[in-house]
């Protein structure tokens, strides 16, 4: 399968993750930035907020980072909310659509977190039977995000890695490779990060996420929690020169959720991942 | 039932109550308990939903201040999990909530202080509809005549409280010394240029428009306003309507009118 940018996309240069604060400073400026990505979900109500994007879409390329679908939800998708989606993504001609590898809602109630699936032959099951129906109503292929997790089940059966793998397989989709949720998810359940990395289709990877996490004491242990509020810190991208090595220059992004800094401050970690991304040892795509 | 069914069950029941003796046996600990590992998805969960109510309800927040506003959010979350993935559709029962906590029975005007900041949300994340023209809305009313039901551009809201006055006094940071005062407001809420528009309207124009809102018909009304206001002209009251653009459709089931049939 091909992930394909629309016309215009720049994959050779780093985006950001745009957060309405930074929405009038980007309008005006208008800095060199590879590309945005948003949330759908923060332009599925108030019309102004689709129209400012809208505006916006015109001089850079967009990407529909979604996190509300729960793709691993065993009762199935929200019907509501995908045709959102599909209406936002009909409207926005996104060069890229994502998705999680993780649950949300079950029984029509929903947490607003991403909670990791136990990798197992039916849950499987139940997130291609998902994604395939979200890749038909959208009508084209989406990519998966790996999770940053705090646990791990001892129900699974095969590594999480081999689980996206076999998603991939199975459905067509995409992966969007978050090397800040690997490094995360292998301190916090003792994997191994560049093993991760290789055990991904390379070909399927069409995105990668970066961003800055937390680090929590619980009895004298450290938990990293993947907050998005902070720089990138150096063994993520240690890791992220792994994953371009790999995986060639597919487009980067910078995310950046809570502790929201100047714009700047966004710009200046896109300009570290250009640098990277630009730096000889990369390979071609 | 299926494995991955049984334990998002689960795992929903303990985020909610915070007890995950349940999830002892599905988790591996790797150095942490199950309830550790979980506490993390409950926290995140609960700052979560803590911070779009405290969006939605600035004023509500900083009338009873952040403090005890999250300790209320707390048992709000608790008994109520959004029913939707997005965040601006959460806490449409806030207000209800409210009017049954205890310990904020001492703010009487805090239920429909939070009415009006959900009114508000819900006008500004409302879809844009373009209003009816006149010429279709004059056709409408002679082809339906009373039987003529109309959506509106608009929510409708009364309070025996000044809420508009303490709404605007508390949502933002400075300091008004505003002090609630009980007096009957009847407002409007609708979307408008620059924002949100929140206005006091008569009882006549009010109860004509919140019937109307309800989406009952014009007859239905038309009457319950003049048995509010004896003087009250309804030819009038339609002029407006038209002119300040409030009706955006046409409801269906309408009646037609037997002197039009």
């Amino acid at each position: 399968m091909t992930l394909v940018l629309s016309p215009g996309a720049q994959p050779h240069r780093c985006g950001i993750g745009l957060r309405t604060p930074h929405m009038a400073e980007l309008v005006s400026r208008r800095p060199p930035i590879g590309w945005l990505e948003v949330h759908p979900e923060n332009y599925m109500g108030a019309p102004a907020a689709a129209a400012a994007l809208e505006r916006l879409r015109n001089d850079y390329p967009l990407s529909l980072h979604g996190v509300g679908l729960s793709l691993g939800s065993a009762d199935g998708i929200d019907a509501t909310h995908l045709a959102r989606l599909k209406a936002l993504a009909d409207r926005l001609q996104p060069c890229l659509v994502s998705e999680h590898m993780s649950w949300s809602g079950h029984g029509g109630a929903w947490l607003n977190d991403l909670v990791p699936l136990p990798y197992t032959e039916e849950a499987l099951n139940v997130i291609a039977r998902n994604v395939d129906h979200v890749q038909s109503v959208l009508g084209r292929p989406i990519l998966i995000e790996n999770p940053s997790s705090y646990l791990s089940y001892r129900a699974s059966t095969m590594p999480e890695a081999v689980f996206l793998a076999e998603l991939v397989r199975r459905t067509g989709c995409g992966i969007l490779c978050d090397v800040n949720n690997i490094h995360v998810s292998a301190h916090n359940l003792g994997l191994d990060a560049r093993e991760y990395l290789r055990t991904l289709p390379a070909a399927a990877v069409g995105e990668i996420h970066l961003a800055g996490h937390a680090r929590n004491e619980i009895d004298g242990k450290v938990m990293l929690i993947d907050d998005h509020g902070s720089r990138v810190i150096d063994p993520v991208w240690d890791l992220y020169r792994h994953a371009l090595d790999r995986f060639g220059t597919v487009p980067a992004m910078i995310e950046w959720d809570t502790a929201l800094p100047a714009l700047d401050v966004l710009l200046d970690e896109a300009a570290l991942a250009n640098a990277i991304m630009e730096a000889p040892h990369v390979r071609a795509a | 039932m299926s494995a991955l069914l049984e334990l998002q069950r689960s795992f929903l029941g303990s985020i909610v109550s915070g007890e995950t003796a349940a999830l002892d046996d599905a988790i591996i600990g790797g150095g942490f308990t199950a309830a550790q590992r979980v506490q993390i998805y409950r926290n995140n969960t609960f700052i979560t939903l803590t911070e779009a109510l405290a969006t939605t309800y600035p004023a509500v927040c900083r009338l009873v201040d952040r403090r005890f506003f999250n300790f209320a959010v707390a048992r709000y979350i608790a008994e109520n999990l959004p029913d939707r993935p997005c965040l601006f559709e959460y806490g449409a029962g806030f207000a209800g909530f409210l009017a049954g906590f205890a310990p904020v029975a001492d703010y009487p005007f805090l239920p429909d202080v939070a009415r009006l900041e959900w009114a508000v949300n819900a006008a500004w994340n409302a879809p844009e509809r373009p209003p009816l023209s006149a010429e279709t809305l004059a056709a409408e009313a002679t082809r339906a005549g009373e039987g003529l039901r109309l959506g509106l551009d608009a929510l409708y809201l009364s309070s025996g409280w000044e809420v508009d006055a303490i709404w605007l006094a508390n949502r933002g940071e400075a300091e008004t010394g505003a002090s609630p005062a009980y007096q009957p407001v009847r407002l409007e809420i609708r979307r408008a240029a620059n924002g949100i528009s929140v206005r006091r309207l008569d009882v006549a124009t009010w109860t004509l428009r919140d019937h109307l809102a309800r989406g009952e018909t014009l007859g239905h009304a038309a009457e319950a306003t003049l048995s509010q206001a004896a003087d009250f002209d309804l030819t009038a009251a339609l002029r407006a309507l038209a002119f300040e653009r409030l009706p955006v459709a046409i409801l269906p089931n309408q009646g037609v009118n037997p002197c039009n049939a």
